[in-house]
């Protein structure tokens, strides 16, 4: 889910975001299952490159503020650069002119890259919320990189530092409030390539050694030999135990998995305290991470169907009977949702393009009725969910504010595209 | 083998007669040696080499004419299916397969690569790639160089393969932004002398989706910007004051089609596409340079200099840009031999150009044109051709012996709507309005123009759009494809239709000539219309159209 650009709208209270992505952590979808092993090296290198780009964000933000110029390029090059650093080369805001203290992929880049595959690592949700969290920044930074003066560039950035601070987190919290650093010291991300890894549930057999267990890392070991050890990142723990010639380095999470190794079940771990703050504690800015909000029911069964035999006879050439396109673009699927997210496409977006400019030969040649129904089938086939309220015919203006991309959960019915049967 | 030494080697003899004459020897050896991919002298002599097709309009001329003669207009009648190929890919083929020392290079909608045997169609290697597509799925070839084959593909990435095997070489994103911006266009190799630099020239396709063009010289070894050359001016640069405000970030203009060179003086000649938003002028008032201009740049240094720009439609407010790659010839006006340029856009009209100053020679219009002065409203009116009419991509070509050019055109017309506003959403279309709705019946003509006058020698005229470019053979033959699916070969002199072959499949791809063990084919590749869909197509058993092929002819066994 993508922020709305923060323009004109009242400054959140300082600790916000960090109350309300606690609450996305307690919905997290982590489950413990013994056995699982670390993750490849790749993903370390990745979740470490993101940390990088993160740190090198708030340096040039940091760097500006302590510099004193008296020449607005200097703050808003460091915006900018910032973005970039961010985004990476790629992004919507990039403007190489400025610099990228980051790589190509920026922070963001990286996030998306280890968010791109099947199943949900006990890290997705936290990097999921340090993603939104960077997002909502690059917003504030945009602001930033246009201010016309040093107080207006001072309240965008400080902001904006607000969300990076949570995005880069503390390697002392396991999930969402954990951002990059919690997630590197306490999960398997934190496991550099080659490294050995043992049983969390266990102690160490051997030093140096990582302890891993559901995907959580319990405890780092190095031994008690004479010399520098190097650790991978920083550790969250508050003590260290002393045994048979190892240094034992207790995680942040050893206690979480401590408790799953005790009830022996894969038990679902108690990522943290509960916190009280209720959804009047949200403020505007937050940001919903897809897992915890429930896909709208938009249209109804029979729409659906109407609208597969409009597509049959109106689309079908140019976007295929598998809907994965032929001349034109794939309209539905694992790769279409995709795109869609990364665009920033609101059902709006979506239902524009397809009353005002679609089909490409015949623009506005079917009835409103007609393309609601051909909507009805584009999101069905999309496994937006079915509902009693049929897809309108008018324009609604709270599509504006629907962000379109894959929808949560598994979908047994889906093809090998990604496409949910309409039937 | 070093082709920057081997040119060195062709072209710079000036050292005494000895030293030279080691040099060509050497040079011999070097082309046995590099058999996969042409040399930079190779791509010099591209046009009067009748065995080989290796630049997408036959040369750097853009002129799709062979010299061969073995087909003429007596045996023409006896032309034959040689082979066809089915490629295991949808949508349409707009591709200018490129042959060379027997092995033809194919590249299909989604970005698949085939090397086939040139005499057989038989496949040698295939590479695989299904991008995301954005908004139209076309490829129209590869460049051939350095033992390389490149393309670009639909999301951003330039691709190199190796010639012989088809294995991946490197693979790099060079487009700025993949929600806007891909590539159809093939990449063209280009020696510079002066600077040694070896280079791929290609434009990026943004135009209707809120990008802002620029054609971009790549480095053949890594991919990495030689230079970049943007078509919509930016602040500061003569010609931004034709765009109010940031309207010039996203103005479009661009470089999708073909790159033409002379490379006598090193001028790469351009032409550049539509305005944005398309449809929606009143948002951008001006002309919008260089939107719907032929451009003359400088490429001899280290970065292109504009000599000169002509704008065919200053302000365009219906997507009329000039798709036919420029054609540079030497023809005759008035009694006077000079060097031209010849183009043509998508509101019908054919140019030609003095190409040494720009100064335009002639102005021809060859399809129905109709109230092309009225910018499309809210509640929408009508003008002819619309955005698939007049003349597109598949271009023209040039008969020096009878002082003609041959262009496809087609009448289409259209009811235009824009909007109030034009929104910019990443990977949409940027057009304050829509496509035009088609209207009226669909058809086209083959047009013979005499270059002295501009004078119709001939036209001739089909039931359904004629856009399968023209290809001019020495022996008084052009050839073209028409949507319907026929290939014709006409009399270059009478325009009587003197071969035509059923394809089975839609046209929307150019004709070409090579030979193989001196044998003469003739190629044309066919399939579903895509964009080029119109209600007159006969209907296909399969609801995607029918299956692209590729069609190669000859004469006997």
């Amino acid at each position: 889910m993508r922020p709305i650009r923060p323009t004109n709208q009242r400054p959140s209270r300082k600790n916000g975001p960090a109350a309300f992505l606690l609450l996305a952590a307690l919905a997290g979808t982590a489950v413990i299952s013994p056995g699982a092993r670390a993750d490849s090296a790749s993903d370390h290198r990745a979740g470490m490159a993101t940390l990088t780009d993160l740190k090198a964000a708030i340096t040039s933000i940091v760097q500006a503020n302590d510099s004193f110029a008296t020449d607005r390029n200097v703050y808003h090059r460091a915006s900018q650069r910032a973005i970039n650093a961010l985004e990476g080369t790629h992004g919507p805001d990039y403007r190489p002119a400025a610099g990228t203290p980051g790589d190509a992929l920026g922070a963001i880049g990286h996030i998306d890259a280890l968010l791109h595959r099947k199943g949900t690592p006990v890290w997705a949700a936290p990097l999921d919320s340090a993603e939104a969290n960077m997002r909502a920044a690059a917003a504030y930074l945009l602001d930033a990189s246009h201010a016309r003066s040093l107080i207006r560039f001072q309240l965008a950035t400080s902001r904006a530092l607000t969300y990076l601070e949570v995005a880069r987190g503390r390697p002392t919290e396991v999930g969402a409030l954990g951002g990059m650093e919690g997630t590197l010291a306490n999960t398997v991300l934190g496991v550099p390539a080659g490294a050995a890894v043992e049983n969390g549930c266990s102690r160490p057999s051997s030093a140096p050694s990582y302890g891993v267990h559901g995907g959580y890392l319990a405890w780092i070991a190095v031994p008690a030999s004479a010399g520098t050890h190097s650790l991978g990142e920083t550790s969250g723990g508050h003590s260290l135990i002393v045994e048979h010639g190892v240094i034992v380095l207790p995680t942040a999470a050893a206690a979480l998995v401590a408790k799953a190794c005790r009830t022996h079940a894969a038990a679902t771990p108690e990522p943290a305290p509960r916190n009280t703050a209720g959804p009047a504690a949200i403020p505007a800015m937050a940001i919903p991470t897809p897992a915890n909000r429930a896909p709208p029911a938009l249209y109804t069964k029979a729409q659906a169907a109407a609208g597969a035999r409009l597509f049959a006879v109106t689309c079908v050439a140019c976007h295929g009977a598998n809907l994965q396109g032929t001349a034109a673009p794939a309209v539905a699927g694992t790769d279409f949702l995709k795109t869609v997210e990364k665009n920033g496409w609101t059902l709006e977006a979506l239902r524009y393009l397809v009353f005002n400019n679609m089909p490409f030969n015949a623009p506005r040649s079917l009835s409103p009725s007609q393309y609601a129904e051909l909507l009805a089938f584009l999101l069905a086939s999309n496994c937006y969910p079915a509902g009693s309220k049929p897809f309108p015919a008018a324009d609604d203006p709270a599509f504006a504010q629907l962000k379109l991309g894959p929808v949560p959960g598994p979908h047994p019915n889906a093809n090998q595209f990604g496409v949910c049967p309409t039937g | 083998m070093a082709l920057r030494e081997q040119l060195k080697a062709g072209v710079a003899c000036l050292a005494p007669v000895a030293l030279c004459l080691s040099a060509v020897v050497w040079l011999g050896a070097g082309t046995a040696f590099a058999q996969d991919t042409p040399n930079a002298s190779d791509f010099l002599n591209a046009a009067s080499d009748a065995a080989n097709w290796i630049l997408p309009h036959k040369s750097y001329s853009g002129n799709p004419y062979t010299n061969a003669t073995e087909i003429n207009p007596s045996n023409v009648g006896n032309l034959h299916l040689a082979w066809t190929f089915h490629p295991a890919d949808t949508g349409p083929l707009e591709v200018s397969p490129i042959i060379y020392n027997g092995t033809m290079y194919v590249t299909t909608a989604h970005d698949h690569v085939y090397a086939l045997d040139a005499a057989t169609g038989k496949v040698k290697w295939s590479f695989t790639d299904n991008p995301h597509v954005i908004a139209f799925a076309a490829s129209r070839g590869v460049g051939l160089f350095d033992g390389n084959v490149y393309f670009g593909t639909l999301d951003g990435h330039l691709i190199a393969l190796n010639a012989a095997t088809g294995e991946k070489v490197w693979d790099k994103v060079t487009v700025t932004d993949t929600a806007n911006s891909f590539y159809t266009m093939a990449p063209v190799p280009y020696h510079n002398p002066t600077t040694g630099q070896d280079m791929l020239l290609l434009g990026v396709s943004n135009g209707d989706w809120g990008g802002r063009g620029n054609i971009t010289a790549f480095n053949p070894k890594d991919g990495s910007v030689i230079w970049k050359w943007h078509t919509v001016p930016g602040p500061g640069q003569p010609g931004n004051n034709t765009w109010p405000g940031d309207t010039w970030k996203r103005g479009g203009a661009a470089a999708w089609t073909g790159a033409t060179i002379d490379p006598a003086t090193q001028t790469l000649y351009l032409n550049l596409g539509n305005p944005q938003p398309d449809f929606l002028g009143a948002v951008r008032p001006g002309a919008n340079l260089y939107s719907d201009s032929i451009v003359a740049l400088d490429i001899s240094g280290a970065k292109p200099k504009l000599k000169w720009y002509y704008q065919f439609i200053p302000h365009d407010t219906h997507d009329w840009d000039p798709v036919m790659q420029p054609i540079l010839f030497s023809g005759k006006v008035g009694n006077q031999e000079r060097q031209l340029v010849a183009s043509g856009d998508k509101a019908g009209n054919v140019w030609i150009l003095d190409a040494t100053t720009g100064k335009l020679i002639s102005h021809t219009p060859a399809s129905f044109q109709f109230n092309q002065n009225t910018e499309p409203s809210l509640a929408g009116n009508y003008a002819c051709p619309n955005t698939l009419g007049g003349v597109e991509f598949e271009g023209g070509a040039f008969d020096p012996a009878t002082n003609t050019l041959f262009v496809p055109t087609q009448n289409e017309c259209g009811f235009w709507t824009s909007t109030k506003d034009a929104v910019y959403v990443a990977g949409q279309f940027y057009l304050g309005g829509a496509f035009p709705k088609l209207v009226g019946p669909d058809t086209g003509q083959m047009n013979a123009i005499d270059v002295a006058t501009g004078i119709f020698n001939w036209r001739h005229y089909f039931n359904l759009p004629n856009y399968g470019g023209a290809l001019v053979t020495a022996s008084g033959l052009v050839f073209s494809g028409n949507l319907g699916g026929q290939e014709n070969a006409f009399d270059t002199r009478t325009g009587n239709i003197l071969w035509s072959y059923d394809t089975g499949g839609f046209i929307t791809a150019p004709t070409e000539s090579y030979e193989v063990n001196g044998k003469q084919y003739v190629v044309v590749a066919s399939g579903p219309a895509g964009n080029a869909s119109i209600p007159e197509l006969p209907q296909s058993t399969s609801a995607s159209g029918p299956a692209p092929v590729v069609s190669a002819f000859t004469l006997g066994h």
